[in-house]
Order: C-alpha cells, then structure tokens, then sequence
C-alpha cells in the first residue's frame, strides 16, 4: 500500500520506543498502537522493525522485558527502561 | 559475551518471541473484527501489516546472535554430524594428519639439529664456559662473563688443551665445562 508518509529516519524509531517507555513499561502491542498515533500524520512506521528494534535495545541493555498479565488477561512481554536508562531521560 | 550466552538460551528466546508475535497478531486481528473485517481478512491484514513472519524472526535473531556467530556455531554443529555419522572416514582422515604432522615434524626438528643449531667450531662437545668469579665485577648486571682484553689475549695464547686450560685460570677465575664431554 502506498503511502504519503516518510519512510522513518534512522534511529527515530528506537527514540520513539524509549519516548513511549519512558512512560510507562508496555508490550509490543501497545507501543505499536502509540506509535500509531503519534506518528499517523508524520512518519511511517512500519510494524515489522518494532519488534526488532525492541530486542535490539533490550540486548544494549537499555530495555528490561518481563512476561506480565495484559489488560485481556493473556500473559504478555512487557518492555521497560533499564535503571541507567530512566536515569538518562528526559530524552 | 552476552550474545555467546544467548546462544545456549536460543530455544527459550524462541518460544518467547513466538509468544510475543502471536499475543499481537492475535490482539490486532480481535481489533480489526471489532473494526468490521471478516476473520480471514483481518487475519491476513495482521500478518501483512508485521510483515513476514520469517523474515522478523530472521531479523531478531541476528540481533540475539550476530550473523557470522550464527553461521559459526551452525557449522561446528554441521562437522560434528558429519564426523559422527562417518566414523571409518574420520579415523582415516585424522590418521592421515597425524602421519603427516609427525613427519614433517621430525624431519624439521632433525633438520633444526644438525643444519642450524649445530656450533661453528671442530669440536662442540669439547666446548667450555669461562667464568670470571673477579671482586670488581661482582654483583654487576652484566658481570659474568666480562673479562678485560689482556686477559682474553693471555687465555687465547694458551695452546695447550682445556684440561691444561682450566689449571691456568685456576688462579684467579673458575672455569667450568658447558656439557660432560664424557
């Protein structure tokens, strides 16, 4: 499908990621839905590099991940900043 | 260090990241039911919008284990199948390394013997060591072995045999053969 949007610059992504974590820990549904509305009218991302991106940043160090209970019920993997990394946020 | 560990805990990453795609492509095909798509098409719109499947799974884990590490370890797996599925062509093949190794081995050491160690003189075994046991020299880096001139050219002037050699410089300094020439 074509679309409108720039394709996503380097490293915007893994900003975005950590931008959405440094909120509060979610799992890769959920970051996918944020960074829906946040980048809608600007960039487009495309789903498929979210979760390699997430297992990038989680093998650097600057992401944990547990398996926790979803808002449906089902277990989920939820990413969130490392301690250095909170630390270092702002962003 | 970290990827090297990944390595044992492949399988568990694995299931884990089977987990993870399959908990959102399972919540974004719910979503698109919601939305009014038929179950099909919402689940094929799900699987395209992740892109492949395979290619993600490719994808992370060359971020798990990188590339070369990957093919490495695969490899090692590979030969060590094949060593053990074939144990008569293996036994021959390290046979034959063997034979070759030690050939090459003792012809080289044989060679390093005779051709380059061996002393520049008529007769090594008869070879000996001067020490020169002198008070002004003691205890100085560098202070065996050091004589003055006149009395190397005094010792050179001995023609005699080192028996008589070592009786000379009995006086002042203590000579002591390198090897038994027994």
């Amino acid at each position: 499908m074509p679309s409108s949007r720039f394709p996503i610059p380097q490293g915007t992504l893994d900003m975005l990621i950590l931008q959405i974590l440094s909120l509060e820990p979610a799992h890769g549904y959920g970051i996918a839905q944020r960074l829906e509305q946040i980048s809608k009218s600007v960039v487009q991302v495309n789903q498929g590099s979210l979760y390699p991106a997430l297992h990038r940043l989680e093998q650097r160090g600057w992401l944990k991940a547990d398996w926790k209970e979803s808002e449906t019920g089902r277990e989920a993997k939820f990413y969130s900043l490392t301690r250095s990394r909170a630390q270092a946020a702002p962003l | 260090m970290n990827r090297i560990l990944n390595w044992f805990r492949l399988r568990r990453l694995e299931g884990d990241l089977d987990r993870e795609l399959q908990y959102h492509i399972d919540r974004r095909v719910t979503e698109l039911i919601h939305s009014g798509l038929p179950e099909p098409e919402a689940r094929r719109r799900a699987a395209l919008e992740l892109g492949g499947a395979t290619q993600l799974r490719e994808e992370v884990r060359d971020i798990w284990l990188s590339r070369w590490l990957r093919d490495f370890m695969h490899d090692l797996r590979f030969s060590a199948r094949s060593i053990f599925r074939s144990p008569s062509l293996t036994a021959a093949a390290v046979l034959t390394l063997a034979l070759g190794i030690g050939a090459t081995t003792a012809l080289y050491s044989l060679v390093d013997q005779i051709v380059l160690r061996a002393l520049p003189v008529d007769h090594p075994e008869q070879l000996i060591l001067s020490n020169w046991n002198g008070e002004q020299l003691a205890e100085t880096f560098g202070g065996d072995n050091v004589m003055s001139y006149p009395i190397c050219r005094d010792l050179k002037q001995q023609k005699q045999s080192s028996t008589a050699y070592s009786a000379v410089l009995r006086q002042r300094s203590t000579s002591r053969p390198v090897e038994n020439p027994a």
